[in-house]
């Protein structure tokens, strides 16, 4: 009985590895997938911006069949992740089942899911290299037909076609700080990078969850005061205490009521007064560095709603700059916030 | 969410804005100002203003064309109105750096609803107190030899002259003042520009609004520009009118030779300029309905500041005397006792100006003891009273240490009287007419209440850390 149980046990344990490894297999593939769909997509979107730039039909041609395999691409993509999902699910299945028959059958199943998404993962590489083929066709094509048309960046006539738009972020909106401070540290969790979180005043505690790191203002202030103090000690000693000759100015050494010419305490109330008007030039000037302002244009502001931001709402902004910004997957996560709103806002190509 | 009311209240305290003030209700009572065509109070004001701006012009123009001879100054009397008239608005502009700066670094919260009142008005006064030496000087248009910009003549400023110092500080303090102002205004002007309809509105205020949009990004550094600015704003501010009392301190005369001067003159320019600042709120929170906003809490607050700067006005008064008294300068105790309180000299002569020093002691050490009384401290129509009668009294304080020091000196062959001329009330008058103009136009067209400090002020304005772990995560950033 003793040997039959371990014999029993070393099976399963069998069964339960070769399910693990299939599922192994099948996030790899999956993983592999997700690439090919990204670096699909990105050949569809530059075909299509050469397509909206160029009228020739070649471009639009070759922009349409990258669009198409991007497409096929993010199907096979996926099936992958589907079937990736399921070799897990029947991994862990196995793992936890009674019976040897449930582990052994479990365990073939994750086997097959896994060839299914490698095949897919498969799929997936072949539509995205068919796609960034017809992409480079595509901008090939514009180039040509650019040098046909005499003209290389410049559009003649462009005013008059409509105005191209592509996304530019995500804006979800919260009615209270508390929501929008939650949601917050969700997205800072998420690891995005190019993303903000507008108030209509200063939420205490955001910044922290946003993950932002501290400001360096202060010591910009305080360089700019002990400039302003070493500027007032220069300027008074030279000035009406010496006779240096800098520039082809030359200082005076005056004597005012018996006091030597560098008496001290008389440079003080200017050596504060300057070191005050430079630290507020330094904090000034260090705020518009550190805020990247004035910047009066932000696309941001094509949203309708976010007149409200200065008013009594909280948004989150996520900009598809971001290297993790996916259209669907970010939209997954804000929805997965409740916000009030959620919108895409698009700028001007 | 009433976490922070709840402790409020466990304190026995109530918040300074209703429970239920919404934060769309203090955006509309703020902007709605600058939106709507100016109620019948606003023109009212700013049409006899503007007529008192045009008399400050041509007073000037009379001033320059003829000269200085068209004040009453002249020996001994070198210093009158002009330069009483310049400490006054010098220190009427104090107020606005205290309730911006100070206050803001002892986290009184009830500041954010006056603040850019205030610190509007610092800026309009300090511009009223720069005309008055720069037009004292003579020959105005010689004025830039005060910087040190080198000159066809080889002369340097004289870096050891108080007033040397004054050009530093003033200049300084009118720069960092708009610089604060500006920044303070930045968020606020974001919001009307976001409410903005027409085409130029939106063009004039985005474009001062620098493209902010309540970035956290843009916050954080902000708030810490914010607190900067207060540091350095409060030891400035402490600065500028002890640099204005060296112009007298470091004197020989007696009655300016003075160490208490420092101390004393920012003790006094807090006070009239708490009492300008309320002058002014209670005329504008009633042309433009703003009750709740600044409510009588506030009100009673200010006064109660007024209060303690009056009584410390009033020790400054009295050791004037003890000082006089225990140096045992007979110079020094003529001067207080014949020129300033009026006593009879061995002639059985008065002092002729002994009823400027009782305005004054009346006016600013007599008048704020009746906020004592919470009847009195509460009652609109006397704290407007008073608040009025407070500056009248901080200006015969000027004019007491500067003409009452000076008209009768060592030799009574020397001694004269000194009366303005025509030209003297007028200027000052017309400095009336001119702040009031600019700080007309500023309610008007500006958010004359801080909109974002006010939001965050508001009971339900912060977060509360319900779950443990995001209150242990952010307890120590509390601390900071």
């Amino acid at each position: 009985m003793a040997s039959d149980d371990v014999k029993k046990d070393e099976g399963r344990e069998a069964a339960v590895k070769a399910a693990e490894e299939a599922a192994e297999r099948a996030k790899k593939a999956a993983a592999a997938a997700h690439d090919a769909d990204n670096a699909a997509a990105d050949a569809g979107r530059e075909a299509e911006y050469d397509a909206d730039h160029a009228s020739a039909k070649a471009v639009q041609e070759a922009a349409t069949r990258a669009g198409d395999e991007a497409g096929k691409a993010h199907d096979a993509a996926k099936a992958a992740k589907a079937a990736a999902d399921e070799a897990a699910k029947l991994a862990r299945e196995a793992d936890e089942a009674d019976d040897d028959a449930a582990v052994r059958e479990a365990s073939g199943k994750a086997k097959e899911a896994a060839d299914r998404a490698e095949a897919a993962a498969e799929q997936a590489k072949a539509a995205c290299s068919v796609a960034a083929e017809a992409a480079s066709e595509a901008g090939r094509a514009k180039i040509a037909s650019d040098d046909e048309r005499g003209y290389g960046e410049e559009h003649v006539g462009e005013e008059s076609l409509p105005k191209e738009r592509r996304p530019a972020l995500y804006l979800a909106e919260f009615d209270t700080p508390d929501a929008c401070m939650k949601a917050a540290e969700r997205v800072r969790d998420a690891g995005y990078r190019d993303w903000d979180v507008h108030t209509p005043y200063p939420v205490h505690g955001m910044e922290h969850a946003m993950g932002l790191k501290g400001t360096q203002l202060g010591w910009v202030a305080m360089a700019a005061g002990m400039v302003g103090l070493a500027t007032a000690v220069f300027m008074i000693t030279f000035m009406n205490a010496s006779e240096w000759e800098i520039l082809g100015f030359r200082g005076y050494p005056l004597v005012v009521g018996g006091k030597p010419p560098g008496a001290f305490p008389s440079m003080v109330p200017i050596m504060f007064e300057l070191s005050i008007l430079l630290t507020g030039f330094g904090t000034l000037f260090g705020l518009f560095h550190f805020a990247r302002l004035p910047r009066h244009h932000h696309p941001v502001f094509e949203s309708e709603r976010f007149a409200a931001a200065s008013d009594d709402k909280f948004f989150i902004s996520i900009e598809t700059v971001d290297p993790k910004f996916d259209l669907d997957g970010t939209r997954e996560l804000l929805e997965s916030l409740a916000p009030t709103h959620l919108e895409l806002v698009e700028e001007e190509a | 969410m009433s976490a922070d009311v709840d402790v409020i209240k466990e304190l026995g305290e109530r918040p300074i804005y209703p429970e239920d003030t919404s934060l769309r209700h203090v955006t509309e009572s703020v902007s709605r100002v600058t939106e709507n065509p100016a109620p019948r109070g606003w023109w009212m004001l700013f049409i006899p203003s503007l007529a008192l701006t045009g008399g400050l012009f041509a007073s000037i123009a009379y001033l320059v064309t003829f000269g200085i001879g068209s004040w009453g100054n002249n020996h001994p009397v070198g210093w009158a109105w002009d330069i009483t008239n310049f400490v006054w608005w010098i220190g009427i502009g104090h107020a606005g750096t205290l309730i911006s700066a100070i206050l803001y670094l002892f986290r009184q919260k009830w500041r954010t609803s006056i603040n850019r009142f205030a610190e509007a008005m610092t800026i309009f006064a300090v511009m009223q107190a720069g005309l008055f030496p720069a037009l004292h000087t003579g020959r105005p248009w010689f004025d830039y030899y005060l910087f040190p910009i080198p000159n066809q003549m080889g002369i340097w400023p004289n870096f050891k002259s108080p007033l040397m110092w004054d050009v530093f500080a003033v200049s300084t303090y009118m720069t960092i003042s708009i610089i604060f102002w500006y920044v303070g205004l930045i968020p606020d002007l974001a919001t009307i520009r976001d409410r903005s309809k027409s085409r130029i509105r939106k063009a004039a205020y985005g474009f001062f609004a620098l493209g902010w949009r309540g970035s956290t990004r843009h916050w954080l550094h902000y708030e810490r520009a914010y607190l900067i600015f207060a540091a350095i704003s409060t030891p400035l501010v402490l600065s500028v009118h002890s640099v204005v009392s060296f112009d007298f301190a470091t004197s020989v005369i007696p009655g300016w030779h003075t160490t208490i001067f420092p101390p004393y003159f920012v003790a006094g320019a807090v006070f009239s300029g708490f009492a300008l600042v309320m002058t002014l709120m209670l005329i504008a929170r009633q042309v433009f309905s703003m009750q709740d906003l600044v409510s009588i809490k506030h009100l009673e607050l200010m006064n109660k500041f007024m209060l303690a700067t009056s009584l410390m006005v009033g020790y400054a008064y009295a050791m004037e005397f003890f000082v006089a008294w225990y140096s045992g300068n007979e110079y020094e105790q003529w001067v207080f006792l014949h020129n300033r309180l009026g006593l009879r000299d061995g002639e059985g002569n008065i002092g002729p100006y002994w009823w400027a020093y009782f305005a004054m002691v009346f006016c600013n050490v007599v008048v704020p003891q009746t906020f004592w009384s919470k009847r009195l401290r509460t009652s609109i129509p006397w704290m407007f009273v008073a608040t009025i009668l407070i500056n009248i009294g901080m200006w015969f304080e000027r004019f007491v240490i500067i003409v009452t020091s000076i008209h009768r000196d060592y030799l009574p062959s020397a001694w004269g009287m000194y009366w303005p001329t025509a030209i003297d009330i007028m200027l000052y008058v017309g400095t009336f007419g001119f702040f009031m103009t600019l700080f007309l136009l500023f309610i008007r067209w500006l958010p004359m209440i801080a909109i974002a400090e006010v939001k965050a002020a508001l009971p339900h304005a912060q977060p509360h850390h319900d779950d443990t772990a995001h209150g242990a995560a952010h307890a120590p950033i509390a601390a900071e």
